[in-house]
């Protein structure tokens, strides 16, 4: 899923190294058009609904993060 | 905000540009607008380099502070120089020849504006405007003066709050803010986020939106959750200062897209059909725009400056000058509705944008494109760009595009054809583009990766 996942951000930003960045958010290296961009892509991909709640620095701050609130939200829909 | 005031008081007019555009269009805006210094909030070396170059003095805003003296006789004297005609601030905006033009606003039509908009809307000392456009978007200069010219004060929405909805009401929150003056982009994604289910900005009392077309589910989302606040829907083209229509959402019911509404004081707003009669109920027609709130046109473009700005078709008795806008509006039950553009331009994300300009930017990049067509799904809102030509990919094109296109303009979506359609002259025939893009889309050819 990783692959997956590093395969949409990098369609939408080619020049972050997001498998070293630990500061997407708080580091101001996103930004909205990104952040739309992002949730529009793994929403759809992964089939997933992402709760306001959700998008929250914390989750979205590196591509790890990024991961494991996919895979929380897919564990919630099975 | 200081730098603004500071070219102000200087006699001169300021160009907003954003930190963040290529430094291609940067270099295009620098050389058209002629411009003898740049000052940088951050400091760039490309821009300093750049600057030697021109002979531009390149300034950062830190260096301003040092050991610095005012000298009141010179200010006097350049207050006493001024005239309300001359320009007060310049932004650029889409072109369809590639090329970005520059809309220059006079005194005279930002005091207008202001003391019409304030006649209507009577704001108070009291209230807290959160700014949420970047300064290079002419939406912005509301909150910049507006903001001044009734003593309010006026706060910036950090980049970060708008990709963590949260922190946004959090932000509004304790800033005690009371008016939002914001894109319908950006109306829309709070909408869209449904944060507002869950926390609630507890002080705004008046909220105003412009840019595009704001449909009636997304401003449903604001109205279910706070409800006792205007909301105010305004339109004008960037050739206008301000705004020059406006319309306040009373009631709901009924309503199934937002009117154009009513014309602010002190400007005439006509819309003429082909053979310059005035439309009736169910006509289309352009819409004409007069009145103290007009711009002066584009900048080093007499003859562009001289198509849109005409003499008014109606009389020819005395000079008098209406913006011919390209936009196209219908009369339904004594109400006017945007329909949309009279040639290509589309809105996104509150930008306005020529799809042709997305074009030209990639050809003037690659010889492997033979051909492109850039066409908006307005269902999606999504900019897509359909290709001929040797296969390039998504993540090359996007890069290609970057360097020489802001964000908003950049497409969503590639779609490789073997080849385009095109009409009898051998042009590219963007309608028949459009609909084989419609065809497949609802095929769901789209998504089979």
């Amino acid at each position: 899923m990783q692959n997956k996942v590093l395969k949409i951000l990098k369609d939408i930003r080619p020049d972050i190294d997001f498998e070293n960045e630990t500061g997407l958010i708080t580091n101001g290296i996103l930004d909205s058009f990104d952040m739309i961009s992002i949730l529009a892509m793994i929403t759809e991909q992964f089939m997933i609904e992402m709760d306001v709640e959700d998008i929250i620095v914390e989750n979205f701050d590196s591509l790890d993060q990024i991961c494991f609130i996919i895979e929380k939200k897919k564990n919630i829909i099975r | 905000m200081i730098l603004f005031w500071g070219v102000i008081y200087s006699g001169n007019f300021y160009v907003p540009i954003d930190e963040k555009v290529p430094l291609k269009r940067l270099k295009h805006m620098v050389d058209h607008t002629n411009a003898k210094i740049i000052v940088s909030i951050k400091g760039c070396k490309e821009i300093d380099e750049y600057c030697c170059t021109r002979d531009i003095k390149s300034i950062h805003f830190s260096q301003i502070y040092e050991g610095i003296k005012i000298d009141e006789k010179k200010l006097l004297c350049v207050y006493e120089n001024m005239l309300d005609i001359d320009p007060l601030y310049m932004v650029y905006t889409s072109g369809s020849t590639g090329k970005p033009k520059g809309v220059l606003k006079t005194q005279k039509s930002v005091l207008n504006f202001l003391y019409s908009f304030q006649k209507v809307f009577s704001l108070r000392e009291q209230d807290v405007f959160a700014n949420q456009v970047s300064f290079d978007f002419d939406v912005a200069a509301k909150d910049i003066f507006l903001s001044m010219y009734v003593s309010a004060t006026l706060v910036i929405i950090p980049k970060q709050c708008f990709m963590v909805p949260k922190e946004l009401i959090i932000f509004l929150n304790k800033h005690k803010v009371t008016i939002l003056i914001w894109s319908v982009a950006a109306i829309r994604y709070v909408a869209s986020s449904g944060i507002l289910a869950k926390e609630k900005p507890e002080f705004l009392r008046k909220v105003f939106f412009s840019g595009e077309v704001l449909q009636m589910h997304e401003l449903k989302e604001w109205i279910m959750y706070l409800e006792n606040i205007d909301y105010i829907n305004l339109y004008a083209p960037t050739e206008v200062t301000g705004n020059c229509m406006y319309y306040i959402v009373d009631q709901m019911h009924g309503l199934k897209r937002l009117p154009l509404g009513l014309v602010f004081p002190n400007m005439e707003v006509m819309v003429l059909k082909e053979d310059y009669q005035k439309v009736k109920e169910n006509e289309i027609g352009e819409i004409y725009i007069r009145g103290a709130f007009l711009s002066q046109g584009y900048y080093q473009d007499l003859e562009r400056t001289k198509k849109s700005f005409v003499q008014n078709p109606l009389h020819h008795d005395y000079l008098d000058v209406v913006y011919k806008t390209g936009d196209l509006a219908r009369q339904v039950e004594g109400q006017l509705y945007f329909i949309g553009r009279v040639d290509h331009q589309i809105k996104h994300m509150g930008y306005r944008i020529e799809l042709e300009e997305i074009e030209q930017a990639l050809y003037t990049q690659t010889s492997q494109v033979n051909r492109c067509c850039a066409i908006y799904d307005v269902e999606k809102n999504k900019i897509i760009l359909i290709l001929q030509g040797e296969f390039i990919k998504n993540k090359k094109i996007r890069s290609i595009l970057s360097n020489v296109l802001p964000k908003y303009m950049i497409p969503h979506q590639y779609i490789w054809l073997d080849k385009l359609p095109e009409n009898i002259r051998g042009k590219l025939d963007r309608k028949k583009t459009m609909e084989q893009y419609l065809k497949m889309k609802n095929s769901g050819e789209l998504y089979a990766e």
